[in-house]
């Protein structure tokens, strides 16, 4: 689940995003590119229904929370900015 | 002829004082530090690259949030509500119908009273300018966890397009290694 949100944002390459996906779960593995680029590859050419991608973002975004520390960090951040 | 090969050597020696000037200024100013270093533990030269380490990346954390910040902002919405992280992925998606899925979602999330300025979450080359880097998003999306219960894991397990996503077609689970328990 985690893995399709890191493929979704625009304007970023999927494959890059996805290598950046298991590097932060420690999965390590040989030719990891090639190895990325090719699921990306296979995952956009057996899912071409929109309708279904669609849902399965709701879906995933639905059960997607925040860590506590993000409220956290951007408390100071924010505490920061008004200081400034 | 001969006065202007008297200055060339001149230049040339002054040009050597120089460099040797420079290396011995150098050297002497590292050798202090060597030496203390020598004296030093090595547990604080690793401790010290460590807190530098943490320092450049509470810094770049520092920084992506307050991107994150400026794109709520421009975009109306309170960076500190719940949901707003999944809001803006939705947002700034790679899908063609993502102000209709963000629509859904605030419907389904009962997030009425977010006021997203719409006609802002439109241009996406706009938003982009915000947050785009591979590495602003890896740090956003670091902050996503997943609270499932047992029907939401079975329905999303079962999902057609996670199903392939984790298909092993392209990317043989075998082969992948996990840092933990392997060696």
């Amino acid at each position: 689940m985690q893995a399709l949100l890191y493929m979704t944002p625009a304007g970023t390459p999927s494959p890059k995003m996805l290598e950046r996906f298991l590097s932060h779960h420690g999965v390590e593995c040989l030719d990891v590119e090639v190895k990325c680029l090719r699921t990306v590859t296979s995952f956009s050419d057996s899912s071409n229904n929109e309708g279904l991608i669609t849902a399965c973002l709701l879906l995933v975004c639905q059960s997607a929370c925040a860590l506590p520390s993000f409220a956290l960090d951007l408390h100071d951040v924010l505490a920061a900015q008004h200081s400034n | 002829m001969g006065d202007k090969s008297a200055f060339d050597v001149a230049l040339l020696q002054n040009l050597q004082i120089g460099k040797t000037r420079r290396k011995t200024a150098g050297t002497s100013s590292v050798k202090p530090v060597g030496k203390s270093a020598a004296g030093a533990p090595t547990a604080n030269r690793r401790s010290g690259r460590t807190q530098t380490e943490q320092d450049i990346l509470r810094h770049v954390q520092g920084s992506v949030l307050q991107k994150f910040c400026t794109l709520c902002g421009c975009l109306n919405i309170d960076p500190m509500r719940p949901q707003i992280l999944s809001l803006v992925v939705i947002l700034l998606s790679r899908h063609a119908q993502r102000i209709e899925i963000t629509r859904e979602f605030l419907l389904r999330e009962r997030c009425n009273a977010t006021l997203v300025t719409w006609d802002t979450a439109e241009d996406l080359d706009f938003l982009q300018q915000k947050v785009s880097s591979t590495s602003d998003w890896s740090l956003l999306l670091r902050y996503i966890f997943f609270e499932l219960t047992d029907a939401a894991r079975a329905e999303l397990g079962a999902h057609p397009v996670l199903c392939a996503l984790a298909s092993p077609r392209a990317t043989p689970r075998s082969s992948l290694r996990c840092r933990p328990c392997c060696t």
